[in-house]
């Protein structure tokens, strides 16, 4: 049978070494799990973080060391299931926020080339202008401000 | 065997000594929470490149030893809220 012995206890010094393998528990899960002690223990985190990442736990009153460190190793397990599910449910989550939120971007105007070169020879396209409209009559119910 | 050995004391200066690894302990983050913690101690940041070291001098009948272990946890604090920087 296999054995996995990560854990190093320092009875003296009140405090707990465990390894932990950065490829399985990313650094930002390590930070999370580690966070979680911060009332009940020191901690201290060195090693490699490519190869093998060393927490300390010191315990700041009397603590079962190897309940601490197992206790440890579960939040790495729950901070873990916790950013693989975040990062699988990020794109429901950002649907769901910009449809909250209506913030989707609209589709940009396609151009039509074909408008710019269009034969205009009575000028419609031409702007309309209040000059051209002198001596007009007004229809009735139109005010003549709004001419 | 695991070893790790961050907090020292050195007793002539009346210092705790913090060493850390940048890698973990990014060097905006250390100064950040120095410069929050520098009212309750006498604090000095230095770096060689592989290491950064923080020397912290107790202004109260604080202990050495725990002063730095404190220091830790506020840097982890720092670094999961992101108030480091």
């Amino acid at each position: 049978m296999q054995k996995i012995s990560n854990l190093e206890m320092d009875a003296k010094g009140n405090s707990v070494l465990i390894a932990v393998n950065p490829k399985i528990y990313p650094l930002e899960v390590i930070y999370s799990a580690a966070y979680m002690f911060l009332d009940r223990a020191y901690v201290v985190i060195d090693g490699d973080p490519e190869a093998e990442v060393v927490v300390q736990l010191k315990a700041k009153g009397k603590e079962d060391l190897e309940k601490m460190a197992f206790e440890f190793q579960n939040e790495l397990v729950n901070y873990a299931v916790y950013v693989v599910q975040a990062a699988r449910t990020s794109e429901i989550r950002k649907a769901i926020v910009e449809k909250a939120l209506d913030v989707r971007e609209e589709p940009e105007e396609e151009e039509c080339e074909e408008c710019e070169e269009m034969d205009d020879p009575l000028g419609i396209s031409k702007p309309w202008t209040p000059d051209s409209a002198k001596g007009l009559k007004v229809p009735e119910g139109l005010n003549a401000e709004d001419k | 065997m695991l070893k790790i050995s961050n907090v020292r004391t050195d007793a002539a200066r009346g210092e705790a000594v913090v060493t850390l690894n940048p890698h973990f302990y990014p060097l905006d983050v250390v100064e950040a929470t120095a410069a929050r913690l520098s009212s309750a101690c006498g604090i000095r940041v230095s770096e060689n490149g592989a290491a950064i070291e923080v020397a912290l001098k107790p202004t109260g009948n604080a202990p050495m030893d725990t002063l730095g272990y404190e220091f830790m946890n506020h840097l982890l604090a720092s670094i999961k809220n992101g108030t480091g920087d």
